[in-house]
């Protein structure tokens, strides 16, 4: 890794992003897989007032962000790896690694399963999971072996083709919108709206490699109010979506809906229109938002292992990460057992890297009084 | 540097090949595909539970390319299940059926009586990915099989009829208004158990019967209670949202006056009084006058004026409280949506009243608040 600037086709190349790709990436990358469930998951538990435990997901999630983003900011030039085992000893530093390394691993593994699941169900009956594996694979350790510039590029580019079908659907499916749906207000227990905002919290799964992120920015002074206002700016997102979700649905019917938010575009008739059916519109926002997850959690846990190793380039580890992912995506047997893992995973690795590894790293740089001098 | 290149062609060659093997392992032309406009659902005789018939659009047909007459062949399989009588019809059939443009589902008479069947017609349809959730529901005392088979006048396929229809009569009658879709039919048998279906029926026999909607089914405890004919239902799109064109009619001296809404707002609400839960609805409609006997000239004097509009509000009132009441004492069926309608906004009301709906709704006492007003009387005084 280097810091020299080199020009290379007219873009500078130093690894390092400016905070408004890093907005972008952190948009793409955990935006698009939390929302496409989220409402359901959070009306199974707080049914009309699911969106108010979306937004309490979101005021949960913003201490955690702070922690993260001020550990990140005591080493910003060190690797998250480096920085771990100069805080806690080299061998805690591996193991606190490979745990990060392992659940960005998973979460790409369901991701992937998911993407395939949703991609046979809607467009591709016939097509082989292996060949919807593969291409999306090949195509996000592509991204991921570019490095972190050329992702910000794309992610700058790709924010807006995610965003704008999203605010399109959402838009025109506001003429066919009971928003009775989400009265009476407040009608849940606050035991159910924290139910509701836990399962909310692991909407924003991924955002933990804002504790990575370290050796990457350009200017790590401003992260912790850039990352607030891009999650700030999600929660809402992720409100306001799951409002209307159910607004649309209803909280007893969206609860047997597998993906509410990608049957919402089923359920519009655009005025006019020689399509009946405008699904692929909602699917351009999946299809890129599964691809940024994907593709984020490879370059990540890629870094992590050639700084666990310390030899090689980080594609080589994409390399042997692919068909781990693979495999992992392909061994639940169906749906059920997918979402099973995927919850499993959350509470165990999620909660460890969202929750405990920061609080964990800060406490003891708290502790120790590690400032960013002493590197 | 090499092996970067490498890598990249590699992946890329990779996603090519795999994107080409896509197109090829899904593709199916235009002429490859069945589209299922219409659904009909029967419970069959014999070993099988469903028949299933299926009105598949001939695209070339459609599209002026042959007989317009034979727009739409139809197709009947039996099965043990609704998927499987369903798969048998694409098993018989040289293209893939496609549910995506199915504008209808008729569901027969021996679905709607059994209980198993009729929740298993709801859970499958619901489950078919392919299936628009918009699509309309339909009821008939006839076989769906027969209404299939019937032609509408003006159009060869029943689904695009039945979309046409909807989509061009507000409230014309009783059974437009009382529009269904696949989703309200799960909504509403979620929510209570009970749904209100239109219905549509076969006039004449063999080629020149005709199909009509008129009238409702009445499903309770997903079985059919029984049919609501058309005249019954006169009350019952005044309590919808938006009644506006329809038309209601009063004797008036040796001849009639039609009043034509144009607008109205109806506001349904709880409150409790002597002990009791009161449902109160309250309407407010604006309209003109369409017609009266000719040389009649009663729109000249404000006090005939009030009077009409007074006798057109105790019509709509009597409607209204005919058809609340075989609701309420015939059927014991919400098909008001009131359930729904106390959770929202009277969430307190509801912790008492809600838990034993049934017996609520057989309860409670309708205050019927009418107010009319004739805003024109046309191109004549």
């Amino acid at each position: 890794m280097t810091n020299t600037a080199i020009k290379h086709d007219g873009f500078a190349l130093n690894n390092k992003i400016s905070l408004r790709q890093l907005q972008a990436l952190l948009f793409l990358e955990i935006f698009g897989f939390g929302v496409t469930a989220l409402p359901r998951r959070v009306a199974e538990s707080a049914a009309q007032d699911g969106w108010i435990a979306v937004l309490l997901a979101t005021a949960m999630i913003i201490p955690m962000v702070m922690i993260a983003t001020h550990v990140t900011k005591l080493a910003p030039g060190l690797s998250f790896h480096d920085f771990a085992s100069k805080l806690l000893t080299r061998p805690i530093g591996i193991i606190i690694s490979l745990i990060f390394c392992t659940r960005l691993v998973l979460l790409a593994a369901f991701n992937l399963r998911i993407f395939a699941e949703i991609t046979r169900q809607t467009m591709l009956p016939s097509t082989p999971f292996a060949a919807v594996f593969v291409s999306m694979l090949l195509l996000a350790a592509y991204g991921a072996a570019k490095g972190i510039e050329t992702r910000a590029r794309m992610a700058e580019v790709l924010i807006f083709i995610v965003l704008l079908p999203l605010i399109f659907v959402f838009g025109i499916s506001g003429r066919d919108i009971d928003f009775t749906n989400l009265a009476p207000v407040l009608a849940s227990s606050p035991a159910s709206i924290l139910s509701g905002s836990f399962s909310a919290f692991f909407a924003f799964s991924g955002v933990e490699v804002l504790l990575l992120l370290g050796p990457y920015l350009s200017r790590p002074k401003d992260l912790t109010k850039s990352a607030n206002k891009v999650i700030i700016t999600m929660g809402i997102f992720m409100a306001i979506v799951t409002a209307v979700t159910i607004a649309r649905f209803g909280p007893a019917n969206i609860i047997h809906q597998m993906w509410p938010v990608l049957k919402m575009m089923d359920t519009i008739s655009l005025p006019g229109s020689i399509i009946d059916r405008q699904g692929a519109l909602i699917m351009t926002f999946w299809i890129i938002s599964a691809y940024a997850t994907i593709n984020a959690a490879l370059f990540f846990s890629s870094l992590l292992l050639k700084d666990v190793v310390k030899r090689g380039k980080h594609s080589y580890y994409i390399l042997g990460l692919v068909p781990i992912i693979a495999i992992l995506a392909h061994l639940p047997e169906n749906l059920v057992s997918v979402y099973d893992y995927f919850n499993l995973a959350n509470s165990t690795f999620g909660l460890t890297t969202m929750v405990a590894i920061p609080l964990l790293l800060f406490i003891i740089a708290k502790i120790r009084r590690f400032k960013r001098a002493e590197y | 540097m090499q092996n970067t290149k490498f890598f990249s062609k590699f992946i890329v060659i990779g996603v090519l090949l795999l994107a080409i093997m896509s197109f090829n392992w899904d593709r199916i032309e235009l002429e490859g595909r069945a589209f299922a406009i219409t659904i009909g659902i029967d419970a069959a005789e014999g070993d099988e539970a469903f028949e299933v018939s299926m009105s598949i659009a001939d695209v070339a047909a459609m599209e002026g390319q042959g007989n317009s007459d034979d727009a739409a062949t139809l197709r009947i399989a039996c099965g043990e299940s609704l998927a499987r009588a369903m798969g048998q019809i694409d098993a018989k059939i040289s293209g893939k059926v496609y549910y995506g443009h199915t504008k209808a589902v008729v569901l027969g008479e021996s679905v709607l009586a059994d209980e198993n069947l009729l929740r298993e017609v709801v859970d499958t349809l619901s489950r078919k990915n392919d299936i628009n959730i918009k699509c309309i529901v339909m009821a008939t005392d006839a076989s769906a099989k027969d209404i299939l088979e019937a032609k509408p006048q003006e159009q060869s396929l029943l689904g695009l009829y039945l979309s046409g229809f909807y989509n061009n009569n507000n409230a014309n009658t009783a059974a437009s208004v009382v529009k269904l879709d696949l989703e309200g039919l799960v909504t509403s048998l979620q929510n209570d158990h009970s749904a209100v279906i239109p219905k549509i029926t076969l006039d004449g026999e063999g080629e020149e019967a005709e199909v009509t909607i008129s009238g409702v089914a009445i499903v309770r405890d997903f079985t059919l209670a029984d049919y609501i004919p058309e005249d019954d239902m006169a009350g019952f799109l005044w309590l919808m949202e938006n009644s506006a064109g329809a038309q209601i009619a009063i004797d008036e001296g040796d001849g009639h006056i039609t009043f034509l809404v144009q607008k109205s707002k109806v506001r349904l609400g709880f409150e409790e009084a002597g002990g009791q839960l009161h449902c109160t609805a309250r309407l407010h409609a604006e309209g003109s006058i369409e017609g009266a006997r000719f040389m009649d000239d009663y729109f000249f004097d404000y006090q005939t004026m009030q009077k009409l509009q007074e006798e057109f509000a105790q019509k709509i009132r009597d409607e209204i409280e005919e058809v609340f009441g075989i609701f309420q004492h015939d059927f014991g069926v919400d098909g008001f949506g009131l359930k729904e309608l106390m959770r929202k906004k009277y969430p307190r009301l509801y912790e008492v009243y809600g838990t034993d709906w049934r017996n609520t709704f057989e309860n409670m006492v309708l205050v019927a608040d009418v107010d009319v007003l004739i805003r024109n009387t046309g191109s004549i005084k």
